[in-house]
């Protein structure tokens, strides 16, 4: 591994565990990241007591309908007596969990750590999608009644007025991944479809339409995280974090050019230049890039140098991101086929690379061999990048 | 600082705004609905992490294994551990009765739950012995609520 | 390999709209968290000239950028924002949508056109990355125009509400509408 930064210890992923994705569970959010936990730890054959520290992550408190849930979940990941941070990048929170476990790894401070991402959206009533209006800004953006789908849809418009895409191309994503989550065993929206089902379905805004999305889910995942050394202990077969990149612009998302996601580029250059990757077109074998819609996909499989801009569209129709394709992208079936709860569907595409880094995806399994893997969140009122780079 | 912030704060804009949801339904989790069943059967639940009883359920044990607890009716004694006395509501309006909010958690059990002790306040003390009085059968949603209140146990 | 792949037999409990409702122990609250918000004092002055039918903007007295909205430091220098400037308010549309929900996801009656607005403000180039804009309603446009692309592009200016009824919110403005004749 060439990195090109000084850690302490190199850190690998050595566990990951994961609930169903579902639109309703019975089970509180504790218990799903208790779920999600004990799975975890029972893949990397440890208990809690092998276990350093905890970082955990969910998206807005309003979801849940929980103030402070970071520590409302701290037990059920875990985290009682021990060490236990929460980060929050909105959307970017599931990718910026395990890169917050890899500091706390890397650096020396914890041998052990447990990545821990949580969202339980249906409690807001009457639909999850109320509790998006308080993201918009109050005075400038409140008062014009916005819907959170708004912002997607003008992001989608632009880029297919920039990069000369139609919907029925764009549609072409949703049909992927959510005919690769059909072997996805805790999929929740996983379905044999066409092209024609995602434009007849409801128009919700114009270009969107209800099958473009990715449903409202719970869920939890977890992943154990420990050194190098207590890694090779664990197992054979660590996956090594190679890279990670992270970066913010501001909320103005209404002054800069949305067909194209500069901060996933800014984050994916910081995280490949630690992993030694000059040509991430050629040298990353399978991707998870964050599709909440199936343009975002695009967007940012762009944004991660994996297509040029305005290329990745054309690509999807070659079937270059397929399964048994070139780069093959969200072979897990992504947020549209796994399901969206928003910090576990981030987390969830990097148990994805996991798994297909060991060979252990079953019938999601690429068909190429693969040695290096990218996955990658985006977040907030456009503007957050999170980003892992991982190798076996 | 340029010229322009001076502005009084007379001059500043608010806006008002709300948290915009109209309700949230919680679950009340696994054992958390093995827990609302026994409160709806006018039993109070607690759990077993093995020898150990601890109040509320809360499906996952303290152990390294965060191993599955067992939810168990508990049958007491309970007693009023702490005991506080509220004399003015959320507005500090003098309340008409006061009010006895007591901790009340079973024999050699870990936690307990909060309750209304009906007593007057100075007959209670921490270490009291009480017993939970529930709500008529048809009016229990499987709450906490269910326990209407508390009341003393002669020694 | 493992023929079986992972996760295996992901636990979960999942319940249909109707079961929540009827589910012992379930519990209903509802929130009620009323808030005010400053504007502070960049975007309150942005307001009141809203008020007087202007759009305003602020300059960095490092780099030069002007802001709209504007900002009481520029992001990049971390400088006091120092000078205002009047825009024209005319712009053209970076992007547009038709929305057939609103804000809680209710099916809207009549479908509502909205977008951003890249401004007319001096120093941008015609295709920098970064703008001056709002996120605004458009109006005198058709959703087949949107749909068919001829939105983007389009030149529009501010529909402005009368002096009367303007109260120093982003609303004062109605939408932006189409400049007679600017098509480009
Ligand atoms: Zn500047």
């Amino acid at each position: 591994m060439r990195v090109n930064l000084h850690v302490k210890d190199r850190v690998a992923i050595v566990g990951a565990g994961m609930t169903l994705f579902r639109r309703r569970l019975l089970e509180t959010p504790r218990e799903l990241a208790w779920e999600a936990v004990r799975q975890a730890l029972d893949e990397a054959g440890l208990t809690l007591r092998d276990i350093d520290c905890i970082v955990t992550g969910t998206a807005p408190d309003a979801f849940d309908g929980v103030h402070f849930n970071g520590e409302y979940l701290a037990d059920g990941a875990g985290g009682f007596g021990k060490p236990v941070s929460r980060v929050y990048v909105g959307g970017g929170t599931g990718v910026m969990v395990p890169i917050a476990a890899w500091w706390h790894a890397a650096s020396g401070h914890c041998d052990t750590v447990l990545a821990v991402a949580e969202e339980k959206m249906s409690p807001a009533m009457p639909h999850p999608q109320y509790v998006f209006a308080y993201i918009w800004d109050p005075i400038l953006e409140r008062p014009l009644g916005p819907n959170l789908i708004w912002i997607f849809a003008m992001e989608m418009r632009r880029y297919m007025y920039k990069c000369g895409a139609k919907k029925e191309d764009i549609a072409l994503v949703s049909v992927k991944n959510k005919g690769n989550a059909l072997d996805h065993p805790a999929a929740q929206a996983a379905a044999k479809i066409t092209v024609e089902d995602v434009l007849n379905s409801e128009l919700l805004v114009w270009p969107v339409n209800r099958l473009d999305i990715s449903p409202v889910s719970d869920g939890a995942v977890a992943l154990v995280i420990a050194r190098e050394k207590t890694a090779r202990r664990i197992t054979d077969s660590p996956v090594w974090i190679e890279g990670v990149g992270f970066t913010l612009d501001n909320t103005h998302w209404y002054n800069r050019e949305l067909a194209y996601p500069r901060y996933v580029q800014y984050a994916a250059r910081m995280a490949y230049r630690m992993a030694g990757i000059e040509r991430p077109w050629k040298e990353i074998d399978v991707a998870e890039p964050y599709d909440p819609f199936d343009y975002k996909e695009l967007h940012h499989i762009e944004g991660l140098m994996l297509a040029r801009p305005c290329e990745a569209w054309k690509l999807v129709k070659e079937g270059y991101f397929d399964r048994d394709g070139e780069l093959p992208t969200s072979p897990s079936g992504g947020l549209l086929g796994v399901g969206n709860p928003i910090a576990a569907a981030g987390l969830m595409k990097v148990a994805e690379i996991f798994w297909q880094l060991r060979y252990e995806a079953g019938k999601r399994q690429v068909r190429k061999p693969v040695h290096k893997g990218v996955a990658q969140a985006w977040g907030d009122l456009m503007q957050a990048g999170t980003v892992i780079v991982l190798g076996n | 600082m340029s010229w322009w912030k001076r502005a009084l704060p007379g001059d500043l804009v608010h806006f008002p705004g709300s948290q915009e949801v109209d309700h949230y339904l919680y679950t009340p989790g696994l054992h958390g609905l093995k827990a609302a069943e026994l409160l709806k059967a006018g039993k109070v639940p607690g759990m077993l992490c093995g020898d150990q009883l601890i109040l509320p359920p809360k499906t996952f044990c303290p152990d390294e294994r965060l191993s599955e607890g067992e939810v168990v009716e508990v049958e007491g004694p309970f007693i009023a551990a702490l005991v506080t006395v509220i004399r003015e509501d959320f507005y500090g309006r003098k309340l008409e009765e006061p009010q006895v909010l007591a901790f009340i958690t079973a024999q050699g059990a870990i936690g307990g739950y909060i309750g209304v002790v009906k007593a007057s306040p100075g007959d209670v003390y921490p270490g009291m012995r009480v017993r939970p009085v529930f709500r008529p059968e048809e009016e229990r949603t499987g709450a906490i609520t269910d326990i209407a209140f508390w009341e003393p146990v002669a020694d | 390999m493992a023929s079986e792949g992972k996760p295996v037999n992901p636990p979960g409990t999942y319940l249909k709209r109707q079961d929540l409702e009827r589910l012992p122990g379930i519990i209903r609250y509802k929130p009620s968290a009323r808030y005010l918000f400053a504007a502070g004092q960049a975007l309150s002055r942005f307001l009141k000239g809203l008020k007087e039918g202007k759009i305003l903007g602020v300059r960095c007295p490092v780099c030069g950028r002007v802001y709209v909205p504007p900002r009481a430091y520029c992001e990049y220098c971390h400088a006091p924002t120092s000078e205002w400037v009047e825009l024209p308010g005319t712009g053209v549309v970076h992007t547009a949508v038709v929305s057939y929900i609103a804000t809680d996801r209710s099916r809207m009656e009549k479908p509502e056109i909205v977008g951003v607005i890249r401004l007319d403000a001096p120093g941008y180039r015609e295709d920098s990355y970064e703008f001056a804009g709002l996120f605004h309603k458009i109006c005198g446009v058709t959703p087949e125009q949107v749909m068919d692309g001829s939105v983007i592009g389009m030149r529009v200016k501010p529909r402005w509400k009368p002096p009367e009824e303007r109260t120093g919110s982003i609303t004062d403005i109605e939408c932006f509408e189409p400049v007679e004749g600017g098509e480009q």
